[in-house]
């Protein structure tokens, strides 16, 4: 039988253009990441006219060095690492239980729990009370105002929730005839089969908390808390300085002293930041497609 | 069954509830717990001074102020970044230094030190919140926020510290000595409600301010063996040289002038008499205020401009210094005295070392060119200190006596002698050569707690003993310098900051300048861009002096004239 449809199934002029299409598409990805390396290997000179297109111009491993005894640096790393640590452990384990609850069909009152979740959603108080919520519970300055606002998320709820109701009722009866009680049920049926999602979630939650530093900004006035993402901004905005626009002469020098030796910091501590995210990202990937198909299958 | 569901309905609803008391906004009432943990205390290194002391202990317990400011940093000659914090928290000498004098006045410094890119933030957040902190650094404080402050009592008259608490020497420095500039920020009540820092420039026993203008690289005039501009003909001429004769060697013709085209604060303006912001002074000493598009020089200083772009003469480039880092930038605007722009020059191997020299440049229009400079007792408004109610008031009084003693400005802008520098001839001389971070420091800055810091600056700068350092290492920069210095009467200047020279403004004042700011700054610089690139015609001039009366120009002046007659 003629093909009605040779352009679409193997024609070899369609597939070149479209590996160039991937082609292309995968060098715009890459190539900043590969450009930020090359400046950041490069001498401070150079990286300062950010003239650098192939290959690193000069050799410099200076940037990295300062940053190896950059204490502070080590510091925002740890806290990151503490931050990512807590919220992936109490948004999956609080998620889970209020998802949990929800998808049970006969629970009294569950559309209205479900609005009740819904509208904040949608609805944020803003900022303003978020913050005065956040001093009155004695959280500003504290660790804790990063980990206990983000441990609950009314959207990984829904998603979870979404999740456990493709779980076949009969599977959750076979469990009850078994003699299993709501606990068990959850702990041996529900948690069992919940990996995927849980996967999803957790590396949803990783790549947010590692990434975020507008809270930390707002309720972290002091450095010793404060995470990777905040201490990077550091190094970015303080290069952004232009000499010229200084009115006094101290602090216009020190501008030009720092102008040349952040040139090539800040990229290399964009390197250095991105370098855990990036190395997991192989691993984390076929969560991402999970995620983003889910639900999208009815049975 | 029945059990199940009251579990599940329980578990569910717990959760729940611990959301919306999250989103809810109502929390348990406590106070606002400042976490010590992260709060840079002094105490530490003040004990250790008051053990070396013994002799001279304090027979009462010291006062405590808590300061909240900016933990401002320097880069030390190793390219490593230190911060107020570490001074404080290591074991400068320095710091030890300001401790230990402190505490022989019986004050204990505790500092709340935010990092400066958060400032901001924190200071905003913390007035909305209630401030808990005795002095603090006003930083990203707008007026408006400054007059609430000073409604609600929160801020305290720092006159009426000085005039009760401190010695007759603080009380005639802040009205009748150099002090007496802080004046200028009485508010409507007739007080002053917070400190800004100061620096007193002699030369020869004149005040003097430091040169701030239009700079042109000496080592390419000579590679060209052309002479040092004088006129803007000639400037015109001497950059086009520079491109035609490819005179940094990169095979383009490249080099180019920075002078930001939006703005009259670019030192060419200056070159056609105009004062450096919208508002200006008509001259330097008689007070009266005008705005460059009244002044004469205004049409021919865009004419200028605009032959300077049609030549392709120009760095449009509004920020960043790639430009001058890559070797092309012929001419831009600083300080006449600056050493740290050069070696951030890069230049190919050979060639002769990078030389930014100052110029003023006649425009050969009748109208004489100024050169903008700092008033020589400057009032700097980059950043200001005020005191709190909570304050102990005698405690502040005391600081006050320190803060203008000559002793306090000598540890902050030279350090400690023998250690940060060196008396030679009977003239101070910072130390160049150190391997130790804090005197690498103070070899090019002055100490971390000022410039934006915690505490203002008192600076007393022998302009003349600072041009030694400049004959010996950079004579071409050193002479222009010289030259006005010595022959001040004979050169035409204008104020580098008008804003520094008026009395605060008032409520209404603040709200109708930041109104009529709003729209004039945009339509005025984008009107001098257009009028350079040829975007717009010079011959609806009228209308454009009419468009920007619209805007409240006239009123501005106003504004700004009643500001400055109150200062007198």
């Amino acid at each position: 039988m003629k093909n009605k449809n040779k352009v679409r199934e193997g024609n070899p002029a369609i597939t070149v253009l479209l590996y160039i299409a991937a082609g292309a598409m995968a060098f715009i990805t890459i190539y900043p990441m590969y450009y930020v390396l090359i400046l950041s290997l490069s001498e401070p000179q150079f990286a300062a006219t950010m003239k650098v297109y192939t290959w690193p111009k000069g050799f410099n491993l200076g940037a990295y060095e300062t940053l190896v005894k950059d204490a502070k640096m080590w510091r925002a790393y740890a806290n990151t690492f503490l931050y990512v640590v807590c919220n992936t452990i109490l948004v999956v384990t609080t998620c889970t239980l209020v998802a949990y609850g929800l998808s049970y069909k006969n629970l009294i009152g569950r559309k209205f729990l479900t609005m009740f979740l819904l509208v904040p959603m949608y609805f944020s108080g803003g900022m303003i009370p978020h913050f005065l919520l956040i001093m009155k519970l004695g959280l500003y300055d504290s660790p804790l105002s990063q980990i206990i606002p983000a441990a609950f998320s009314i959207w990984d709820i829904i998603l979870i929730r979404s999740f456990f109701r493709t779980i076949p009722d009969s599977l959750v009866d076979a469990a009850k005839i078994d003699g299993a009680g709501v606990l068990q049920v959850l702990t041996n049926v529900f948690l069992p089969l919940g990996k995927p999602i849980f996967a999803v979630i957790a590396v949803y939650t990783i790549v947010s908390t590692w990434n975020s530093w507008f809270n930390a900004m707002v309720y972290l006035p002091h450095i010793t808390w404060q995470p990777l993402q905040l201490h990077l901004r550091r190094v970015l905005v303080s290069s952004s300085q232009t000499i010229s626009q200084v009115m006094d002469q101290a602090a216009a020098r020190e501008a030009a002293a720092k102008e040349l030796s952040n040139a090539q910091l800040q990229y290399a501590m964009i390197i250095f930041t991105s370098l855990p995210v990036l190395a997991a990202y192989p691993f984390f990937q076929r969560y991402f497609v999970k995620g983003m198909v889910l639900g999208s299958l009815k049975e | 069954m029945k059990k199940e569901k009251v579990l599940a309905v329980m578990l569910a609803a717990a959760m729940t509830m611990g959301l919306a008391a999250c989103g809810s906004g109502k929390g348990t009432e406590t106070t606002t717990a400042q976490t010590t943990a992260a709060s840079t205390t002094a105490a530490a290194a003040q004990e250790e001074a008051a053990a070396e002391t013994t002799a001279q202990a304090e027979p009462k317990e010291p006062d405590v102020i808590r300061i909240l400011g900016v933990d401002r940093s320097g880069t030390d000659t190793d390219g490593r970044v230190v911060y107020l914090s570490d001074w404080v928290n290591g074991d400068s000498k320095i710091w030890q230094r300001l401790a230990s004098d402190l505490l022989e006045r019986g004050i204990v410094l505790d500092l709340d030190l935010i990092a400066e890119d958060q400032y901001e933030t924190v200071v905003q957040t913390q007035i909305a919140a209630g401030l808990n902190c005795d002095m603090i650094n006003l930083q990203g404080v707008d007026s408006k926020t400054r007059l609430n402050l000073v409604k609600q009592g929160i801020l305290a008259p720092v006159n009426q510290i000085w005039e009760n608490y401190s010695q007759e020497s603080t009380k005639e420095f802040y009205t009748t000595g150099y002090g007496s500039v802080m004046l200028r920020d009485r508010m409507e009540d007739g007080n002053v409600y917070w400190l800004s820092p100061l620096t007193i420039g002699d030369f020869d026993g004149r005040v003097t301010g430091s040169v701030k203008g239009v700079m042109i690289r000496k080592d390419w005039l000579n590679k060209l063996n052309l002479p040092v501009p004088k006129t803007t003909n000639e400037l015109y001429d001497a950059l086009l040289a520079f491109q035609t004769n490819d005179v940094n060697g990169n095979g383009l013709a490249d080099e180019v002038a920075r002078a930001g085209l939006g703005s009259f604060n670019n030192g060419v303006a200056q070159f056609f008499g105009l004062g450096t912001d919208l508002v200006c002074f008509t001259d330097y000493d008689s007070g009266v205020l005008t705005s460059p598009w009244y002044m004469d020089g205004v049409k021919d200083y865009i004419l200028f401009m605009k032959r300077l772009y049609e030549a392709g003469l120009l760095d449009l480039a509004e920020s960043g210094n790639s430009a001058k880092v890559e070797n092309r930038l012929a001419l831009f605007t600083s300080w006449w005295s600056e050493t740290w722009e050069e070696p951030t020059v890069l230049i190919p191997e050979g060639a002769d070392p990078v030389v930014y020299v100052g110029i003023s440049c006649d425009s050969e229009t009748g109208v004489e060119p100024v050169i903008p400079i700092q008033d020589g007792i400057q009032k700097n408004s980059n950043y200001q200190i005020a005191v709190t109610t909570q304050a102990n008031p005698e405690a502040v009084g005391r600081l006050l006596d320190y803060l203008t003693s000559e002793e306090y400005s000598t540890l902050t802008e030279l350090g400690i002698e023998g250690y940060t520098y060196e008396v030679i001839d009977g003239e101070k001389r910072k130390i160049l050569d150190s391997d130790i971070s804090e005197v690498q420091i103070m070899s090019v800055l002055n100490a971390l707690w000022t410039n934006n810091a915690i505490l203002p600056r008192l600076e007393i700068a022998d302009r003349k003993a600072g041009l030694e350092p400049l004959k010996e290492n950079w004579p071409d920069k050193e002479e222009p310098v010289r030259e006005l210095f010595e022959n001040y009467d004979q050169y035409a200047l204008t104020r580098l900051s008008v804003s520094d020279e008026l009395a605060v403004a008032t409520e209404d004042e603040t709200q109708r300048s930041s109104d009529i700011r709003a729209d004039l700054d945009t339509y005025y610089s984008e009107l001098l861009t257009k009028l350079i690139m040829g975007q717009q015609s010079m011959d609806d001039w009228d209308s454009y002096i009419e468009d920007m009366k619209d805007l409240g120009l006239d009123e501005l002046i106003e504004i700004y004239q009643a500001r400055y007659d109150r200062t007198k």
